[in-house]
């Protein structure tokens, strides 16, 4: 029989591997040990009897293993009613997964910081915004959430939220600083994008890179109104990231769209031959080298890197069009059947607090919409202007949900499906 | 020996024997063996093409099911054919299939080239040819998007360094070059993946080529081109096939260097516009999916045509007879070809790695004008990053885990296909091509989906074992139909003669064929091991926090703006795949001596 206990030997040893593939994932995130001790509280983590209790139990650690549809755990407000149960239940739960944009800024920024504001692990999934909404859905529709916390812009509501796939936030949100509406500009407290105001929260508002110039190839101030792009030479001189597709790109075109109508978007896009890239990078690079001296929605993580060695990229505002106010990916909701609800809480409500905002915002460079987060070190060109009237609010429920779709299709009809 | 009835040259007597063995099937030589019993060996092949079928036909029909959804985003299922309609009425869509289908004319462009270089290295025996082999073995292992950056930096019409030196030429007036093309998007992809792969692919083939063929062809008075034509390229027609259909199929899915290069001059092709049909908000999947069912189609129809063709013509080159592998060739001629070698190698290979290397240390990638333009901080960086060590262990794991099990697997699949007349071996080697016929990014989706779906692996979800699955699942394709060729190669007669001496099947197929494929299971090994490394497709939708490997870490750097610190972590891929190619390559040699 020893070409059995050959087979056998075979499949045990794939078995072996495969199970070690599954333990593989128990060796604790350098990024989140497992044993160490909470950090001193600050303001927005007062300490307290429970949250001591909490920190001699030490934390979950290694991998966020997916909650069991049966084993699912009700939404945290269920049990706590203010803000130190809350953590010290979330401390309990002792690790957070957050979904984000694959920043590794914001995922050190978090690391460090919430951790060292709450006692609790961080563990950072990095993806993009598509592939982050499309995991988080087809997860929660299984019931096996691996993401405690979904961070992108608003997607979800057209995706997850009709169908009933996130949980409300807004009975969760117990810290008195995040609640109290006077620290939030405007004293409306804290922004929605969901038209029930419960399911994705907003921490930033900042004003959309829209044009970009070199300032060796294009005196600052020359381009006063956005018709002067249309002028003939700069035909085949402007890049943008692509209008068609969702992001950045889309975001500047929508804008344009709505204020000059269909005839100057394909007067601009097509008649003025703009470059579309689909890598972000190459919109600034291409602006700061001087292979085009005008760029459309290039990103402020890139241009600043430009900026910083001294490259001539700078922001144009025609007068005509001083650009539309944009929340990134400062969206913030928690999928259905997760594992850690009360961390996943904890989390929300820091990220709402001076501290995560502040985190988050010198992390990706936009501005918070809480009054006392700091803009300093912020591009200026993204700190919305208070004597400026900005007529479109791209992260309002309104826009979103009734304008940006059609608008969106309206694109790539106009640009070409 | 050659197996089948149209020799090029006439064969030994015994060839007709030896051709009617190589037909044996594993069922029919079940009975002579002591001590097995056919229906465990019967059972164990059906559970094989059970457990292939599950795992390729359920993402596929994923795909091909999904495409006929009809309902918005967050809306209910609803059966039609509108996404199908629309895909195939947008103009983008119809020349993304067009473009798609030109730049696949680099794989046949590449098995020549590539065959070409094959038998300058291995039957020429050319001066520094195991440097030019490893050249090409380390190209195949670089990350795309740096290196297509550097291409940028070389050869861009505005700013391109090479483009700007040509202009001090007197009769060079403007750009010659533009990466931004189709040209440029061939350039790219052929000196970067598929010329080395072909030489990868075609190199174990041809060493395990007996050269008293030719020898025998030289002496019968066939010149270097004539033996050429008439015994070597006929012998290894189904490795020259395989790796057609295997350029053929990959080239459709390549993405991100189109994405890099085409779309700046409006060139879509099938996978730059399937990601950018599930990139629009909402996300169009139907019609990714419609578009992709297309190419399923396709790609499967090209598998059925490739397994039709190499049924008939599959030639055992390692038999009971014994073999030689010397150079048959000798001449100044030789010079000249490592010439021209080396001359590729610069232009294609040492151009880009330097500016690759280059780049790690600078400040801003390409900027050498700024001040104080070179820094260590990018690897400093890269190294202070506490999800560094974490994710080269997990790269590690998963590279060594998917080839290991891998080379079970697929030797196992592939002999099934090869030697057994199991109900189902055919369909099984049609099968095995059906993940490759789907894009990474749907591939992603569709395995997401059977991780949270089908009882038993949803346990897996959310481990490393999951990840490993979901790979080996990826490489299936690849590990099977190249091990399928190196098993076509070996005669049955050396098994027969095993089992006659008393040895078990198994024992058959670790001692006497696992030995004799040495050269292709280490390609394979290697091969895998380097998908694996690079692959971020089909994790970036199944890996988590501390599951995820290091190329989802040059991903986030790559996508966070960062494109020093991605070229850094690409450069840490590059050398763990050249490290562990190096050493399986000293491995190949010992195996080669043994079976000399």
């Amino acid at each position: 029989m020893d070409h059995l206990s050959t087979a056998g030997r075979t499949t045990f040893l794939m078995a072996a591997l495969l199970l070690a593939g599954c333990g593989g994932t128990a060796a604790p995130s350098p990024a989140a040990p497992a044993s160490s001790a909470p950090a001193k509280p600050t303001s927005a983590a007062p300490t307290t009897a429970a949250a001591s209790a909490a920190s001699a139990k030490p934390a979950a650690s290694g991998e966020a293993k997916p909650a069991a549809a049966a084993s699912a755990k009700p939404a945290a407000s269920a049990r706590a009613t203010s803000w130190e149960q809350l953590l010290a239940a979330g401390r309990k739960d002792g690790t957070v997964v957050v979904g984000g944009p694959p920043f590794a800024s914001l995922r050190e920024a978090y690391n460090t910081q919430f951790k060292k504001d709450t006692g609790i692990d961080l563990q950072y999934v990095a993806l993009p915004t598509s592939e982050l909404s499309t995991r988080a859905e087809r997860e929660a529709e299984a019931g096996k959430s691996t993401m405690d916390v979904l961070q992108s812009g608003g997607s979800e509501i057209y995706t997850m939220l009709p169908k009933n796939l996130l949980e409300p936030l807004a009975p969760n949100l117990l810290m008195p600083e995040v609640i109290d509406a006077k620290q939030w500009k405007g004293d409306q407290g804290v922004k929605w994008m969901d038209q029930q105001k419960q399911y994705v929260a907003v921490g930033s508002s900042w004003v959309m890179t829209d044009l970009f110039i070199n300032t060796q190839t294009v005196p600052p101030g020359s381009i006063g109104s956005w018709k002067d792009l249309l002028d003939p030479k700069w035909k085949g001189k402007i890049i943008s990231q692509d209008a068609r597709a969702g992001g950045p790109g889309q975001a500047v075109a929508r804008y344009v769209l709505a204020k000059f109508g269909d005839k100057f978007v394909v007067d601009l896009y097509k008649g003025q031959e703009v470059v579309l890239v689909a890598d972000q990078r190459q919109v600034a690079e291409g602006v700061a080298r001087g292979t085009y001296p005008i760029g459309l929605a290039p990103v402020q993580a890139d241009v600043e890197q430009f900026r910083k060695a001294s490259l001539p990229i700078a922001r144009e505002f025609p007068k005509d069009g001083p650009g539309s106010l944009v929340g990134g990916f400062s969206g913030v909701k928690i999928p259905k059947a997760i594992a850690h609800p009360d961390a996943a809480a904890v989390f929300i409500n820091w990220y709402l607090s001076k501290n995560g905002q502040t985190a988050y915002s010198q992390a990706l460079l936009e501005p918070s919409l809480r009054k006392d987060v700091s803009t300093e070190g912020m591009p200026p060109y993204v700190i919305p202007n208070p004597n400026v009237q900005y007529d479109i609010d791209q992260y309002s429920y309104d826009f979103y949900i009734n304008s940006a779709p059609k608008m969106g299709a309206q694109l790539r009809e106009l640009l070409g499906r | 020996m050659l197996s089948e009835a149209k020799h090029p040259l006439p064969v030994p007597a015994d060839s007709s024997s030896a051709a009617q063995n190589d037909k044996e099937p594993v069922g029919r030589l079940a009975s002579p063996l002591p001590g097995v019993h056919i229906p465990t060996r019967v059972i164990f092949g059906l559970a094989i093409v059970a457990a292939v079928t599950i795992f390729t036909v359920l993402p596929a029909g994923f795909v091909f099911i999904g495409s006929f959804n009809t309902a918005g985003t967050g809306q209910a299922w609803s059966w039609g054919f509108g996404a199908w309609y629309q895909a195939f009425t947008t103009p983008r869509t119809l020349q993304s299939i067009g473009a798609s289908f030109l730049l696949a004319l680099r794989a046949p462009i590449a098995v020549i080239i590539g065959f070409f270089i094959s038998w300058l290295l291995v039957r020429v025996k050319i001066p520094g040819k195991s440097f030019i082999e490893f050249a090409l073995w380390a190209s195949f292992f670089l990350p795309g998007l740096p290196i297509a950056m550097g291409w940028i930096l070389l050869l861009d019409p505005k700013f391109g360094l090479i483009n700007e030196a040509l202009k001090h030429l007197p009769f060079v007036h403007g750009p010659v070059f533009n990466i931004y093309s189709i040209a440029g998007i061939l350039w790219v992809q052929l000196t970067l993946t598929t010329v080395p792969v072909m030489v990868i692919l075609l190199a174990p083939a041809l060493r395990q080529l007996d050269s008293s063929f030719e020898q025998s062809a030289r002496m019968c008075g066939a010149g270097h081109l004539q033996t050429l034509r008439r015994i070597v390229v006929p012998m290894l027609a189904p490795a020259l096939l395989t790796a057609l259909v295997f350029g053929l199929i990959r080239g459709l899915e390549t993405f991100e260097i189109e994405q890099l290069l085409g779309i700046p001059a409006g060139i879509y092709v099938y996978a730059t516009r399937i990601y950018d049909l599930m990139n629009v908000q909402p996300p169009q999947f139907p019609q990714a999916m419609a578009l992709s069912t297309f190419f399923l189609l396709v790609l499967f129809l090209l598998a059925l045509v490739y397994q039709l063709y190499t049924e008939k013509r599959m030639y055992a080159t390692i038999t009971g007879r014994g073999v030689m592998f010397t150079a048959t060739y000798s001449g100044r001629w030789r010079y000249l070809a490592t010439a021209f070698c080396a001359l590729y190698l610069c232009a294609g290979i040492v151009l880009p790695l330097s500016l690759l290397v280059l780049g790690s240390f600078m400040r801003l990638f390409g900027f050498f004008s700024v001040p104080n333009p070179y820094t260590t901080e990018q690897w400093a960086r890269v190294f202070r990053d506490p999800v560094f060590m974490l994710a080269l262990r997990n790269s590690m794991f998963l590279g060594l885990s998917v080839a290991l099990l891998g080379l079970l697997l697929y030797g196992l699949i592939a002999y099934v296909i090869v030697r057994s007349r199991l109900a189902g071996r055919r369909t099984l080697s049609l099968l095995v091509w059906l993940p490759w016929a789907v894009p990474g990014i749907l591939l992603g989706v569709a395995l997401l989906w059977l991780m949270l779906t089908v009882p038993g692996l949803t346990l897996l979800y959310g481990t490393m074992g999951a990840l490993v699955l979901a790979l080996l699942i990826q490489s299936m394709p690849f590990g099977v139909q190249l091990l399928r060729t190196a098993l076509g190669q070996v005669s049955t007669e050396l098994e027969q003669a095993a089992r006659a001496c008393g040895a078990s099947w198994i024992l058959t197929y670790r001692r006497v064929v696992l030995p004799l494929i040495a050269p292709m299971l280490i390609s394979v090994a290697v091969l895998t091991f380097i998908g694996v490394l690079r692959d971020i497709s089909t994790t970036v939708l199944l890996a988590g926090a501390s599951t995820r490997p290091l190329a989802l870490l040059m991903l986030e750097f790559a996508r966070g703006g960062n494109m020093e610190a991605a070229s850094v972590v690409g450069l840490i891929l590059s050398m763990l795949a050249i490290l562990v190619a190096l050493f399986a390559r000293r491995l190949g040699l010992q195996f080669r001596s043994e079976v000399a």
